[in-house]
């Protein structure tokens, strides 16, 4: 730590400052290391300040203090909008939540200028076609996803930036799938010009596709308005149906003879009206699904319930449709010989059983609703691997003898095609370089994170990104023997292995049903010939009684209200199986890059070698590395720099230089660096740290200092892991109750991966591997009988991740990952895994205990229900309670006590 | 009690107008966007523009 305060020393730096107020944000509930003095806080995002970092933001004439140029933009941008309210808006000053990612994540993408021209596809109507819904009144309508989008506050920043560019735009957001519809009235006003507002606010907004996932969300949300009326219907219906038959049952219970016949029979057809509604309207979808189970010849869990509604339905309509007077006044007398203690609290309604069918729709429809919502959400995060590429591109096509520059997706690019690629810009499709030269960062594909020099005649990979140079592009084939399409195949192939689980709850439920069905059987036999009369009722009652709710609900309640828990905490699952799995976990593996470290670069160690000093040295690098693309470069993004540079050239590979305050400096690799000052080379010694990588700086006569750069590991990776260790697998046998076994899998080089095994205790590491033998490795481990979960992140882990049993991917890698993981670590944090863990234990215990009492209520309610003690009514009220008490167990896990997990 | 067969037949209008009226909420997006007319109410009275969100 410097001991100097990084804002003081640079004032006098920063011109043009009226009033220069020095302001630390304190935040109180943010803890700051212990062992160094109280960390500021970006004013923007809530993160601490890098060690470097010296930047500052001129807000309402205060200076703040800034992590970041993205955030700086970004408060900038908020600031000179008049927007300054935002900052007291936000409603959570919970620097985990609050966009922290955006703040990482905007430094590299922010950069470039020619941000506008990134969306200038929208306007034109042919490109953007696509991408917005051209209505037939002018108006547009465009869905963004925006990544970033966390909270509230978000929205309300958005939607204000907006209402600057027009008053007629109207805005929704939803921020559970992060997704923005913007509805553009004004013809004069560009999409382009909304999406860039967007960018600069700091989110990364990319356009959906009108056909793909739109109609799927809007899918889910007719579904979910369906569902929704569906239950508002049964609710009102119910409370009609039940004040009905509260009369009768207040009639009788209070000691008068009845209600007045022509009354009851009123009543009881107002009850069907109202039943009737409901049990067509509202339960349609219980009769569709067991018509559509008993045509596939299959007992599903909507039989047995379509049963007994129509089971209570359709007698009853019967009784009031046939004379009522006479039929129900016998009923009561029979009623009276045989069950002489139930009659004062059925009474005439006790055969007519509409409440019992319109209280079964309704709780039914809710218990599946709110599963419903648990799916929905869950499934709006997913997006494929074409979303790494620009939507369109604009190539030039050979057609007969001459080229034509042909605007085309990706996807329809054809052998042959050629496309000129600038700076920043992502290769859309596997081809060759035929001109030009430039160096590329193909991370999301190989894993790899250094970047690659490559010149005319080598291959590029779609996805991979152009870091510097300007080259021209040959595709060498079609999409569908593009790497990008074959390690998408490589995972569906992967995937196909999970299903058998599925199917072999299913089997159990299907049994269930079958068991009841078969029992209600017996039992109807056996009452035929004691009391023929009493069949009908004693059936219902078993049915009701038996139907397997709050066994249906045990598993499904426990597993949204965990979904919902650790959604919550930045942990979002996409399967619905991964809680089990989390507890059969025998063997963890990890990737290297970007999990168990940052996966950028930062300062690890300056060293003079000059009288200048560190300050000096570090922002004349970072004004030299501003001009350079090299992926080390963006270590020094935070540093702020009041100097310009001139003359400025880069060495593709080599390093940068340029003229600063008068004299030549030159930053880059230690044999570029002295290769004009041989004699300098002695006094430098040997980089002994091979694990990390080093930049020099010189000017025109020495060395000036040597800065190390390392990949920082996660602050969260040591205190997971070794907490990790503690952890005792349900499936012990191969390890005899010692916890989980821990692996380290990367493709990095064997001394870095070494270093970070030894620096996180991890024993079993192997370097060097290519997907392929990573998913050899798991195979390897998982034919030893070992359950096998891997955390990793990026493209190229994707099938790895698919091979597992238990997949975790990282938020900050790639899209795929995200798709096809299990489980998504939002934040980026290796403590939210303890957070799953505890959470997957606890979910266990509480699906225990409801399974438990779901049998025990039906063990209790079998005999009772058979033996005619139990009427329907009760049996129904048993159900209810039964299965109100099996969600209100399973909400419990929202309240879990899971350890704080602030560190990041 | 004759007065039952007017007033549950109201009732059920009441009910039939209820259950109307919350069809034409959905249908209209009033359960759309649950997050933004929150923070509308924070804005400046001079900047609201018509919410009209559908």
């Amino acid at each position: 730590m410097q001991s100097a305060d990084p804002y003081i020393e640079k004032q006098d730096l920063i011109q043009d400052i009226k009033k220069p107020v020095i302001r630390r944000v304190s935040i109180d509930g943010i803890k700051t290391d212990a062992t160094s003095k109280p960390q500021a806080l970006c004013f923007h995002c809530l993160e601490p300040i890098p060690k470097y970092g010296n930047l500052s933001a001129e807000l309402d004439g205060q200076l703040e203090p800034m992590c970041c140029i993205g955030c700086k933009a970004a408060a900038e941008f908020i600031s000179q909008r008049g927007l300054m309210r935002f900052y007291q808006h936000r409603d959570r000053l919970d620097k985990e939540d609050f966009f922290a990612d955006v703040a990482n994540d905007i430094g590299d993408s922010r950069a470039s200028n020619d941000a506008v021209s990134e969306w200038q596809f929208l306007d034109s109507p042919t490109s953007a076609s696509a991408y917005v819904d051209q209505r037939p009144d002018g108006k547009r309508e465009i869905t963004l996803l925006v990544d970033g989008l966390y909270c509230s506050s978000c929205t309300w920043l958005i939607e204000r930036a907006l209402n600057g560019l027009s008053n007629s735009i109207e805005f929704q957001a939803d921020v559970d799938s992060r997704r923005v519809r913007v509805l553009v009235v004004d013809p004069l006003l560009t999409l382009s010009s909304i999406v860039n507002t967007i960018a600069q606010l700091g989110y990364q907004p990319s356009p959906c596709k009108v056909g793909d996932f739109l109609s799927i969300q809007q899918l889910a949300k007719q579904q979910s308005n369906k569902a929704v009326k569906r239950i508002v219907v049964a609710g009102f219906g119910m409370m009609q149906v039940m004040s009905y038959a509260t009369a009768g049952y207040f009639a009788n219970t209070a000691g008068l003879a009845s209600m007045h016949p022509e009354q009851e029979r009123f009543f009881l057809l107002v009850s069907m009206l109202v039943a009737t509604v409901v049990v067509f309207y509202s339960g349609k979808p219980f009769f569709d699904n067991a018509l559509s189970d008993l045509s596939n010849r299959h007992l599903g869990m909507d039989v047995p319930v379509s049963l007994a509604i129509a089971g209570a339905y359709f007698p009853s309509v019967y009784i009031v449709l046939s004379d009522t007077i006479v039929l129900s006044d016998t009923i009561v007398l029979s009623d009276t010989i045989v069950l002489s203690d139930t009659i004062v609290l059925s009474g005439t309604g006790s055969h007519v059983y509409f409440d019992s069918a319109v209280m079964f729709v309704f709780f039914l429809s809710l218990g599946r609703y709110i599963e419903m919502r648990a799916r929905h959400k869950l499934s709006g995060s997913g997006r494929d691997v074409q979303a790494l590429l620009p939507s369109s591109i604009e190539v030039q096509r050979t057609q007969g003898s001459q080229v034509v520059p042909t605007l085309i997706k990706p996807i329809d690019v054809v052998s042959g095609d050629q496309i000129q690629l600038r700076q920043g810009a992502i290769v859309p499709f596997d081809a060759r370089i035929t001109g030009g030269a430039g160096q590329f960062d193909e991370s999301l594909l190989t894993g790899e994170a250094l970047a690659i020099n490559k010149c005319v005649a080598s291959s590029v990979l779609a996805g991979s990104k152009l870091l510097s140079g300007t080259v021209v592009l040959e595709s060498t084939g079609c999409w569908s023997t593009s790497s990008i399409a074959k390690v998408q195949n490589a995972i569906n192939s992967a995937e196909r292995s999970s299903l058998q689980e599925q199917q072999g709850s299913r089997l159990l439920g299907r049994y269930f049903v079958l068991a009841v069905l078969l029992l209600t059987i017996v039992v109807a036999i056996v009452w035929s010939f004691i009391a023929p009369e009493r069949v009908f009722e004693v059936c219902l009652a078993m049915l009701i009684a038996m139907c397997p709710c709050a066994f249906a609900l045990a598993s499904p309640v426990g597993r949204s209200a965990a979904t919902h828990s650790l959604r919550r905490k930045g942990v979002l699952l996409t399967n619905n199986t991964a809680l089990n799995s989390v507890l059969n976990v025998t063997r963890w593996c990890f990737d290297k890059t970007g999990t168990l470290t940052r996966g950028r670069p930062s300062i690890y160690k300056v060293s003079l070698l000059s009288t200048v000093s560190e300050d000096k040295c570090l922002e004349i690098i970072a004004c030299l590395e501003k001009g350079s693309d090299h992926v080390l470069s963006t270590a020094f993004n935070d540093i702020y720099t009041g100097l310009t540079a001139t003359n400025f050239s880069q060495e593709i590979g080599q390093g940068v230089s340029a003229t600063v305050d008068g004299s030549v400096y030159r930053v880059g690799k230690r044999s570029w660096i002295l290769e004009p000052l041989p004699q300098k080379a002695q006094g430098l010694g040997l980089n002994t740290m091979s694990t990390r990588s080093e930049l020099l700086l010189a000017d025109a006569n020495e060395v000036l200092a040597i800065v190390q750069l390392e990949d920082e590991t996660r602050p969260s990776a040591s205190a997971f892991l070794s907490s990790l260790k503690s952890v005792k697998s349900s499936q012990n046998s191969s390890h005899d109750g010692q916890g989980v076994a821990l692996s380290l899998l990367s493709g990095d080089h064997l001394a870095s991966v070494e270093s970070l095994a030894k620096e996180l205790a991890i024993s079993d590491f192997e370097a060097g591997l290519l997907p392929s033998d990573k998913v050899g490795q798991i195979r390897h481990h998982q034919d030893l009988g070992e359950v096998v979960a891997m955390v990793g992140d990026g493209i190229n882990d994707a099938p790895v991740l698919a091979a597992a049993d238990l997949s975790i991917a990282m938020a900050s890698g790639s899209e795929l990952a995200l798709n096809n993981a299990d489980v998504v670590l939002l934040s980026g944090n290796l403590n939210n895994l303890r957070s799953l863990i505890a959470t997957a234990q606890k979910t266990s215990m509480i699906t225990k205990q409801n399974l438990a009492w779901a049998l025990v209520y039906n063990a209790i309610a079998l005999p009772l229900a058979a033996t005619g003690v139990l009427t329907p009514w009760i049996a129904a009220l048993g159900m209810s309670l039964s299965s109100v008490l099996v969600v209100l167990n399973a909400l419990r896990i929202n309240y879990s006590e899971i350890p704080n997990t602030t560190q990041h | 009690m004759e007065i039952i067969y007017l007033l549950i037949p109201l009732s059920l209008v009441l009910l039939g107008v209820a259950i109307w009226a919350f069809f034409w909420a959905i249908k209209s997006g009033q359960f759309d966007d649950l997050d933004s007319p929150a923070l509308s109410i924070l804005d400046d009275p001079e900047k609201r523009h018509d919410e009209s969100l559908r």
